[in-house]
């Protein structure tokens, strides 16, 4: 497209007249009445959240370098201080903390970059038809083309080049677009990656894979948690004939991001990429804990309605959360995902093989492992699952990092070139990268071999270079002829 | 299941019929704003995508008979189908949406009928439907093509625009109305209780409780 064709395509940006809201989102009446309260909120309270901030950025350290100790030191304080809620200006960073995402991006670097300018997805036009249609009511993404636009389809299209099995799932959308209000468009990609590959929690792919497996076994998993947390409502649904499919769906697949209240969406990410999927579990039934008692009333079709319509005040995360919180659900979850296993596996299996592809076992891969050190991989037998894989030669996850061993190679070939034409200084200052680099593959989590082997040899290579440089220019020799005097 | 009739009459909800109709086709062809255009006479240009499936309903007359509506509109996405599929069981229609500005969209519908015949019951009344008529310029389909078509395979078919409100209503009725007739007159041949997809008098198509295999079975149910 030209540019001045783009030009006229652009409409006219939001109007100013109309406010938004403070997260962005243009007001409607209802929102209007929310922000009176939140304008309305006391000096005192003001006080209250700039301590917050306060004691949040001693926690978090410049750039984040002090959390991954305070976490360890102090992991009943996180957890109580992220139930909270994260200062909303600390926000981008803190997810990309707890979710692994910002390991996930130091350790591949460039590789965003080319996924998004080199490659190409069949899944194209089928991002852009849904890009207007994610979050429409919100000024970053309303303009056509506009720079909200525009990061929201390179991040879905990295993705589902990134991972071609998924590809791009209608919903991804809006989990991109939650992402790219708190952060630059390579993070919001990384996080996606160690989201649905398992950087922290479980891996959350199958949620988007063909068939999704893990939809449908989250709906399993919640529909028996109602029954047993809530038994008259269970009860009552299994009589009016609801099915979690026909209101839940979409909690799990967009994690509470399509459409609850904004304010309840943040705060329920808060906790989820710190505490996993069993939060999405959690604020489930205290949504339906919340209006239990008038849900227990309705007939089928007023029921339906009010699931996918909570009131105003079930929505709030002040209120909700505490709720959502009481409820002990891991280890019913873990009880519930062995007996759908098995219930797959079962007599009745063959009629849904073609619908569910088996779940990737929790353990089975870790994004850590797959994407950072390719070391790992490459065994004969591993060796073709590996050149398919997402990260194997015919992608670039494999030749981004590769690409380090360029310095290496280059070096190599130097050694060949007379040493006046070696730069010292720049010698010097690849010594001083590759030993960055060398400490930073070691302490990081999962320690990256790959890496580490790679600027080793730079190092070796480097240093050698420096030496026959500083021999060339004498400093070495001098030595030489004292003693020989 | 006495008990839901009248928990409905309670609520002024009278009706005489309750037939269970999907909505699909191709993602953004527009299922979604043809629904709100038949039960809330909403359009919105800029509506989100579907994600699994939505539910509405609407009571209109056909024959002077009070028919209620029960329509789900499924999410277009393939990949969906794995959630969606469940719900075409027990339907007794279909509305089967393409764009007619975008061939593809109609190219796929005959993906769609095939997925009708393998998940919904065989006698059930199909509708297609070209929408967005109002964008004349980009038109890419063809009436008469369509409308081959649909002879062709035995569907009902009409042009709609969601935006314009043509065409909207009458789609839905027609629809309807046919379902009444087949069930009046199944009624009148036979004594017996109406077969698979076909809903008697004051009796209700729900899709039930599912099982983990994600099959979501048809239940009817009768006084
Ligand atoms: N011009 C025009 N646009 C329409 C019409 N109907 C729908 N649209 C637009 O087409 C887009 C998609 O409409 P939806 O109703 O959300 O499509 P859908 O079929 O429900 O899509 P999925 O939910 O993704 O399967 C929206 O931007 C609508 O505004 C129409 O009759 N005319
Ligand atoms: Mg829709």
């Amino acid at each position: 497209m030209d540019k001045k064709k783009e030009v006229n395509d652009i409409e006219p940006g939001p109007d100013s007249s109309r406010s938004v809201d403070r997260f962005g989102f243009i007001k409607t009446e209802q929102s209007n009445s929310q922000e009176g309260v939140l304008k309305s909120r006391s000096t005192h309270e003001r006080g209250r959240e700039e301590r917050r901030i306060r004691k949040w950025r001693k926690m978090i350290g410049a750039g984040g370098s002090d959390w991954k100790q305070y976490c360890r030191r102090n992991p009943h304080v996180v957890k109580r201080r992220i139930r909270k809620g994260i200062p909303d200006c600390l926000r981008g960073l803190v997810w990309q903390l707890i979710s692994g995402s910002r390991d996930l991006l130091l350790m591949n670097p460039g590789v965003y970059e080319t996924l998004v300018i080199y490659e190409t997805s069949t899944s194209e036009l089928e991002i852009i038809r849904d890009i207007s249609r994610t979050f429409p009511s919100h000024v970053f993404f309303q303009q056509r083309h506009g720079p909200g636009q525009r990061s929201l389809y390179n991040v879905l299209k990295a993705y589902s080049v990134y991972d071609r099995d998924v590809g791009y799932v209608q919903g991804m959308g809006f989990i991109a677009g939650l992402l790219l209000l708190y952060m630059s468009e390579e993070d919001a990609f990384w996080l996606i990656v160690a989201l649905l590959k398992g950087a922290v929690h479980a891996p959350m792919e199958g949620l988007y894979q063909p068939g999704l497996p893990l939809v449908q076994q989250y709906l399993f998993q919640f529909e028996r948690l109602v029954r047993e947390h809530m038994p008259k409502l269970g009860e009552h649904f299994i009589e009016e004939m609801i099915n979690p499919s026909m209101y839940a769906s979409q909690w799990f697949i967009t994690v509470f991001s399509y459409s609850f209240p904004f304010p309840m969406t943040l705060r329920v990410w808060d906790v989820f990429l710190y505490e996993g999927i069993k939060v999405v579990f959690q604020v489930g039934l205290a949504l339906l804990r919340f209006c239990h008692d008038d849900l227990v009333k309705l007939p089928f079709e007023e029921l339906l309605h009010s699931l996918r319509n909570f009131p105003e005040d079930a929505t709030d995360p002040d209120k909700l959360l505490p709720i959502a919180f009481s409820f002990k659900v891991l280890s019913h979850l873990e009880e519930l995902e062995k007996e759908y296993r098995k219930r797959l596996e079962g007599p009745n299996a063959s009629s849904s093989s073609k619908r569910l592809q088996p779940l990737k076992s929790k353990s089975m891969r870790r994004v850590g492992s797959q994407v950072l050190s390719n070391s790992n991989v490459g065994m004969a037998t591993a060796f073709k699952a590996f050149v398919n894989s997402p990260v194997g030669p015919k992608t670039t996850h494999f030749w981004g990092p590769v690409a380090n061993w360029g310095f290496v190679l280059a070096g190599l070939v130097d050694l060949n070139k007379p040493p006046e034409m070696i730069s010292g200084n720049m010698t010097a200052a690849m010594c001083v990268y590759s030993g960055l680099f060398m400490r930073f593959a070691w302490m990081v989590q999962p320690r990256n071999y790959l890496l580490l082997a790679c600027h080793a040899s730079n190092e070796t290579v480097q240093l050698y270079h420096l030496s026959r440089c500083a021999k060339a220019q004498g400093y070495l020799d001098k030595k030489v002829p004292e003693a020989q005097q | 299941m006495a008990r839901r009739a009248a928990a409905w009459e309670q609520g002024g909800d009278e009706y005489d019929y309750l037939f269970k109709v999907v909505l699909i086709g191709d993602s953004g062809v527009g299922k979604s704003n043809l629904l709100s255009r038949f039960t809330k006479n909403t359009f919105s240009l800029d509506s989100k995508s579907t994600i699994g499936v939505e539910f509405a309903t609407r009571t209109t007359q056909v024959e002077g008979k009070t028919i209620k509506a029960q329509i789900w509109d499924t999410a277009g996405q393939e990949r969906y189908r794995a959630i969606t599929s469940a719900y075409y069981r027990g339907a007794v229609g279909a509305l089967l949406v393409y764009d007619v500005t975008k061939a593809t969209t109609f190219e796929n519908v005959k993906r769609w009928l095939k997925e009708l015949r393998d998940h919904a019951d065989a006698n059930i009344v199909i509708m297609l439907i070209g929408n967005k008529t109002d964008l004349k310029h980009l038109r890419s389909v063809a009436a008469e093509d369509a409308a081959g078509f649909a002879e062709r395979e035995g569907l009902f078919f009409i042009e709609t625009s969601a935006l314009e409100a043509t065409n909207v209503d009458k789609a839905f009725q027609t629809v309807l109305a046919e379902i009444y007739r087949i069930v009046s007159k199944k009624a009148l041949s036979s004594s017996e209780d109406s077969g698979a997809g076909v809903v008697g008098e004051g009796q209700s198509i729900q899709v039930s409780a599912g099982d983990p295999n994600g099959g979501v079975s048809s239940r009817c149910c009768s006084f």
